[in-house]
């Protein structure tokens, strides 16, 4: 075909005839006759065009561009960026701008070296500027057809082998001879991988280590003493204390702190919308409590999931008010989707793609995102999958809490959601927006002219009518009626978004507005709800502007099969969260342990938690994760079971202590078979946390709101956005995130990203954050709480104890052994003992020698040390 | 070299660079881990100059009135083109165009002809040593959009910054001052955003430092140094005996190792941002005074000691204060400029001048730009005092290592309007960048989320004309 193309146009060149009566249409022929036009263009551009362009651009199916250059119709209809000419214009045209090579994408030919000459760059312009004139083509050619390709192969079926998109097989554990590995079953598949690859394990780890890594993993804190003398003494086996020790963990509130925290990660959780302005989400507390309080209760994962997608549809069908606003808010989750622009919906495309991307790599493990210009290049995922799952999107209802040009909120949910609960939303939002644009443009030079002249038309009815109004003469009667007509005009003008602005003045608006703003008529939320349902048409290579076909809403075809789902009524977000939480889906319990794993192990199943494609890794322990995965299903979703499960592994209880020249540090330094613990630094949260506990300032109350002020107070933009730090000593998750500042100390201590779903956090250490521990008045007012505790509490026992004035050194020694016992979760070693007591000495000498009060603060100084040691800082 | 780091003055800054990365390298036993330094690494090919400059100057300068003279303008001031506006920047519908002559008045630079108007009376004398881009383009209208694709490519997705990139994949030649450096006095468009590392390691942000007293945060010591010292000693015994047990772990060895060179920086930074060793002569020929810590001229100083002292990657972002008294001369005069062009029409000149005489300007990229230009006609109507943003077209200028100084590189049709030849995309002019520095735009990837990033995307031409050796 391609060479037929190339054929029928130099055969055009060479054996036509040119007469009028076969001219293709020219709209603008300019100076030169027809017959000149079609000369030019058979001697000079058909032949450019044969030579430079017809190879890629043949029009056949399997051409390298859309773009077909067969005939004028073909280039009028263009390619993917639109029409290739535009006649009479050819600054405008893209064929012109790509071959002079001023176009941000597009330079033809591609090739540098094959760049048009000045010349011949000329003869196009020339040619689309006298209208792009065609000469007619050979009968015996086909009229050109623009070619219909697009970029995605819709019909194409998809199979694949690919190991995660295989059902969930069902394993058995393998057999271990050995007592040690066979008790649990998740031992019996490492093991087994252990001596495949012949390895050996470490020993096991003793008690103190084992509760100070379950405390940290399933609380985000440090064991207390109480909590450690009654594990050291329960005289129980080592296993069985243990599963007390892991059963009291998951029974208490701290375990939804943590596991919530680290959901909030993959939710991408901010209290603000991100981008121009940062708008706060003064609701958005809601959704980061539902959450927590939900891992605490146990909520099985499906459900979980379920409520964060479709909350609001399930929730019509509940009788009792308090669950069904708590799945209303649960769609925070999709809600919280990051906004982008100036305005509310220019951008929506790059909203709902976060929200494709959080679904894709946080439920998934799929890059759905990379399918959005194109198929996907290394997964069996198609642009029709991508945009089957934008239709879902496009027909559910975002809200917004303001944006820089559209200040007010919209969109936002009742919390009890009816037709008649959202309409009376939705109203009330409408009003305001509607005064609040008057607000924004009452000034604009384009509105001018009609406030002028309605001005000039009261002021001159007004005077006509007298101040009685009765003494109207016919005469003027006709004038006002004429008069009125002509304010009526006015007052529509603009699509009659003025109208309150004409009638009344500027400051009647912002009254109305201040006063429905303060005193809202309805409750909502931050939650998103059902639009008007439909299909939503590609954006062909991922541009909005270019739209194509419209694609069915649907989930994912190599998964689903070719027939499309049913999606009947609504969304289609309730057919969505349950075909994620299929029983039998082959991702989402598989992600879902493997990131449990993960956070016990510091490595997934998958390594790569957020990616089971084929650019993902290959899972380490194949069978543990279909094995661990079928028994998460089978155990009803629970997450806790899944904790308790893997905590009471041999496996977790290893040592990370690496006996010298032991072989398996060699032949497995990475610990992909976990012949060790591995030692992880604390996430940015805990040792925050852990500071605040161990110095005795922690506010242990589950956080709330935020002090906001309200929206109405408040006019953020690209200049002035939103940028606050609210203070507290409530545990880090019930910190106010920001999504366009970093916290400033979770942000140096490699907090989660606030703008995209995180998988895995990473640990530096950098200069910065040692900057920080040195220096920063937060690290010294944590260093200063905790000395003041323990001088507190060592005086305390010391009139407890006996009433003999102990010798100095002795308070010092009991002082260290609380700090040790608080900080690291035991007492100084004999030898650690007298150097502290050396430095304590030392200190105050040379303090003294100062002589400005710093002796004093010899304690702050070994508590800072303490607080930001290794020690403190890691977990073995 | 102003001889902060070395006891004698008269060590080349050569030898100052090599004996630096050769200590660090061995303090670092030449495997440390990309995550967590910045040590210097190879480019790709032998660089056209080592270090960078960014003169970002905040709002969007007006082309038409700085650099890309256009006589039609003042020939036809006030005449219209008619109304055809795509989307405009504040929603207004579509109004007819005037256009509008430039306020100040184009001369030439006497060694090479290039023209800048008289509000750069200072920066007119050096084009001889500047390789002027009149072609420059992006693709947002709006601020934050574009200050975004300036630093990091993107208009929308957070993605690491020029800085961020050119740390990640050079690394700096100090270990005891970070690799990138961001002078800014206010909140810049996007604030943090433009210089974050997104998602390389954290090591490769940049630095924001605060002319001032207070450049950096929690730079001055919680306690008098010696008691600060027997602390770090204290917290250095604990690691220590923590780590016997724990040998293998070379984690807990960086950490300890962050500590040194967070107090290296601590007593390092603030030399080098001190200005009161600079002579009298220097601080004139910048228009800085004595005990000038936050001006303009005082931040190109600070500039060339960074740049002295080895870091890599040094920008000045402009703006008098925060965006809205920047060069954004949207409903506002254009008038406006003036003030803005005095501030860094001296220092910049004399920032060049000041390189070349100490024998760094062949070592270091200079880029003086901005995220779009301004419309050639009045925004509010004929005859009115503003001109709105322009990504069509705009000018920006490279200077020092590897660049061909003295030249006009593309040109705008005959009011400015759109490019008319040799266009330059934000994402040529990165390729560019990262070519002088020794870098290949298409092989200086991250792999993030399923895929390799690259600053450029999958963008991006180096612009061979404004090379002093044009690739083959």
């Amino acid at each position: 075909m391609k060479s037929c193309w190339s054929y029928g146009l130099v055969f055009s060149l060479c054996g036509v005839v040119l007469s009028s009566a076969e001219l293709a249409i020219a709209q603008n022929p300019g100076e030169k006759s027809d017959a000149e036009q079609v000369e030019f263009f058979e001697l000079q551009v058909r032949p450019l065009l044969i030579e430079k362009c017809i190879h890629c651009h043949s029009g056949t199916p399997d051409a390298e561009s859309v773009l077909a250059f067969g005939s004028r119709q073909a280039l009028l209809k263009g390619g993917d960026f639109g029409p290739a000419i535009v006649p009479g214009r050819a600054d405008d045209s893209l064929l012109i701008q790509s071959v002079k090579r001023i176009h941000k994408e597009l330079r033809m030919p591609p090739e540098e070296a094959e760049a048009l000459s000045r010349d011949e760059v000329d003869i196009l312009i020339q040619w689309v500027n006298d209208g792009a004139v065609w000469g007619p083509e050979s009968p015996t050619q086909p009229a050109s057809q623009p070619n219909e390709l697009g970029q995605t192969s819709a019909d194409r079926t998809l199979e694949s082998d690919f190991w995660s998109l295989q059902p969930v097989k069902a394993v058995e554990p393998p057999h271990v001879e050995d007592a040690r590995w066979s008790w649990s079953q998740i031992d019996r598949f490492v093991e087994a991988a252990r001596r495949e690859h012949g390895l050996t394990a470490t020993s096991r780890a003793d008690r103190r280590t084992l509760l100070r890594r379950a405390t940290f993993d399933l609380t985000g804190l440090p064991p207390e003493p109480k909590h450690i003398d009654s594990f050291l003494n329960d005289e129980a086996p080592g296993e069985i204390a243990f599963a007390r020790v892991v059963d009291r963990l998951l029974a208490s509130p701290q375990y939804g702190e943590r596991q919530g925290r680290l959901w909030l990660d993959v939710a991408r959780y901010a209290d603000t919308q991100g981008d121009v302005g940062d708008f706060p989400i003064p609701d958005a507390w809601r959704y980061r409590n539902w959450v927590i309080d939900a891992l605490n209760a146990d909520l099985p994962y499906d459900q979980f999931l379920q409520a964060q997608i479709a909350g609001d549809i399930l929730a019509a069908s509940k009788p009792d008010e308090q669950k069904a606003r708590g799945l209303v808010i649960a769609t925070g989750f999709v809600a919280l989707s990051r906004r982008f622009g100036n305005t509310k919906q220019d951008d929506l495309h790059l909203t709902i793609e976060d929200t494709l991307d959080t679904i894709g790599r946080g439920v998934l493990g799929l890059t759905l995102r990379c399918a959005r210009c194109h198929d996907h290049k290394f997964d069996p995922l198609l642009m029709t999958d991508y945009y089957g799952l934008y239709g879902i999107f496009e027909s559910t209802r975002y809200p917004w809490m303001g944006a820089s040009n559209e200040k007010s909120p919209s969109a936002l949910a009742p919390a009890l959601p009816s037709a008649d609960a959202q309409k009376a939303v939705d109203d009330y939002w409408r009003l305001i927006e509607r005064y609040e644009y008057q607000i924004n443009n009452h000034f604009r030079p384009w509105l001018k002219p009609t406030l002028d002249e309605y001005a000039t038309v009261t002021k001159q009815l007004a005077e006509l009518r007298g101040p009685d109004e009765a003494a109207a003469d016919s005469e003027s009667t006709d004038e006002i009626a004429k008069l009125e007509k002509r304010r009526d005009e006015l007052l529509g003008r603009h699509g009659g978004k003025f109208r309150e602005l004409m009638l009344h003045d500027l400051n009647w608006v912002k009254q109305e507005k201040a006063q429905l703003a303060e005193q809202p008529t309805v409750e909502f939320v931050f939650a998103v709800s059902e639009g008007s349902p439909h299909d939503a048409k590609m954006h062909r290579r991922g541009n909005p502007q270019q739209r194509g076909d419209v694609t069915p809403r649907r989930f994912l075809q190599v998964i689903d099969g070719p027939d499309v789902p049913e999606i009947n009524h609504g969304s289609g977000r309730l057919e969505l969260a349950r075909w994620l939480t299929q029983p039998d889906h082959p991702l989402t319990p598989r992600v879902v342990v493997s990131r449990i794993w993960q956070q016990h192990f510091g490595r997934g199943l998958v390594a790569t938690s957020d990616n089971f494609g084929k650019l993902g890794m290959a899972p380490s322990h194949p069978e543990l994760l279909d094995w661990l995965a079928a028994t998460f299903v089978a155990d009803g979703w629970s997450l806790k079971k899944l904790h308790r499960r893997i905590l009471l592994s041999e496996t977790y209880a290893l040592s990370s202590e690496v006996p010298p020249a032991l072989p398996s540090a060699t032949a497995d330094p990475d610990n992909v078979f976990l012949w060790k613990h591995p030692r992880r630094r604390l996430d940015a949260e805990s040792i925050r946390d852990a500071m605040l506990a161990v110095s005795g300032t922690l506010d242990h109350s589950q956080g709330k709101e935020h002090p906001f002020k309200p929206w109405h107070a408040t006019r953020f933009s690209l200049n002035k956005p939103f940028h606050e730090d609210f203070p507290s000593n409530r545990r880090s998750v019930y910190l106010m995130t920001q999504r366009l500042f970093r916290h400033p100390f979770l942000g140096l201590f490699d907090g989660p990203d606030r703008n995209s779903s995180t998988s895995q956090r990473t640990a530096t250490n950098v200069p910065g954050q040692a900057l920080f521990l040195m220096n920063s008045p937060f690290v010294k007012e944590q260093a200063a709480a905790f000395a003041r505790r323990i001088e507190t509490e060592t005086r305390a026992s010391e009139t407890a104890t006996d009433s003999t004035i102990p010798e100095p050194d002795d308070l010092d020694v009991r002082r260290l052994d609380r700090i040790y016992q608080l900080a690291f979760g035991r007492n100084p070693m004999l030898g650690e003992q007298q150097s502290l007591l050396q430095f304590l000495q030392q200190y105050r000498t040379q303090g003294g020698e100062l002589d400005d009060g710093k002796s004093d603060d010899s304690l702050l100084a070994l508590c800072r040390a303490v607080l930001t040691s290794n020690e403190f800082f890691f977990v073995d | 070299m102003s001889g902060i780091l070395s006891a004698s003055a008269d060590v080349s800054r050569r030898n100052f660079l090599a004996a630096g990365s050769a200590a660090f390298a061995a303090a670092t036993t030449g495997s440390a881990p990309r995550e967590t330094t910045a040590a210097p690494i190879a480019p790709h090919f032998a660089p056209l100059a080592k270090q960078v400059v960014v003169l970002y100057m905040s709002g969007g300068y007006s082309h038409v009135d700085t650099f890309d003279p256009k006589p039609l303008l003042t020939e036809k001031h006030d005449q219209s083109i008619g109304s055809e506006l795509a989307a405009a920047v504040s929603g207004q519908p579509k109004a007819e165009r005037f256009l509008k002559a430039p306020l100040w008045k184009f001369r030439p630079n006497r060694e090479c002809g290039t023209e800048v108007s008289d509000l750069f009376p200072y920066l007119r004398d050096v084009m001889h040593e500047v390789a002027l881009i009149r072609s420059m383009h992006t693709d947002h209208r709006d601020h934050g959009e574009a200050t975004l694709q300036l630093h990091t490519g993107s208009t929308g997705f957070a993605t690491p910054g020029l800085g961020a990139w050119l740390s990640y994949g050079l690394g700096t030649f100090n270990p005891n001052l970070p690799a990138h450096v961001v002078i800014s006095e206010f909140r810049p468009y996007n604030g943090p955003q433009i210089w974050d590392a997104s998602f390389l390691p954290g090591v490769h942000s940049g630095v924001q430092i605060h002319p001032g007293d207070h450049p950096l945060p929690n730079l001055e010591p919680a306690s008098p140094l010696p008691l600060q010292e027997l602390e770090l000693g204290l917290l250095d015994q604990l690691n220590r005996q923590h780590l016997e047990r724990r040998r293998d772990d070379r984690n807990l060895i960086s950490r300890m190792k962050s500590f040194q060179t967070a107090k290296g920086l601590q007593d390092l930074a603030p030399q080098v941002l001190d200005l009161s060793r600079e002579s009298k002569h220097t601080l004139k020929m910048y228009g800085s005074k004595s005990g000038d810590q936050t001006s303009y001229a005082a931040q190109c100083i600070m500039a060339r000691r960074l740049i002295e002292n080895g870091v890599r990657f040094v920008e000045i972002i402009d703006s008098v204060g925060a965006c809205a008294d920047n060069w954004d001369a949207a409903h506002r005069d254009v008038g406006t400029h003036a003030k803005y062009a005095k501030r860094v029409d001296q220092p910049i000149a004399a920032l060049i001048r000041d390189l070349k005489q100490r024998g760094l300007f062949d070592d270091v990229l200079l880029v003086f730009c901005t995220e779009f230009g301004r419309s050639p006609w009045a925004q509010d109507g004929k005859g009115t005092k503003s001109r709105t943003h322009h990504p069509s077209a705009f000018s920006c200028w490279l200077a020092g290592g590897g660049i061909r100084p003295g030249i006009v590189y593309g040109q705008t049709d005959e009011i400015g309007n759109y490019v008319a030849e040799d266009a330059v995309h934000i994402h040529d002019f990165h390729a560019t960048i990262l070519h002088v520095l020794g870098l290949d735009h298409t092989r200086l990837t991250y792999r993030y989320s399923g895929r390799d990033f690259r600053l450029t995307d999958v963008h991006g031409h180096v612009v061979n004309g404004v090379l002093r050796n044009p690739l083959g």
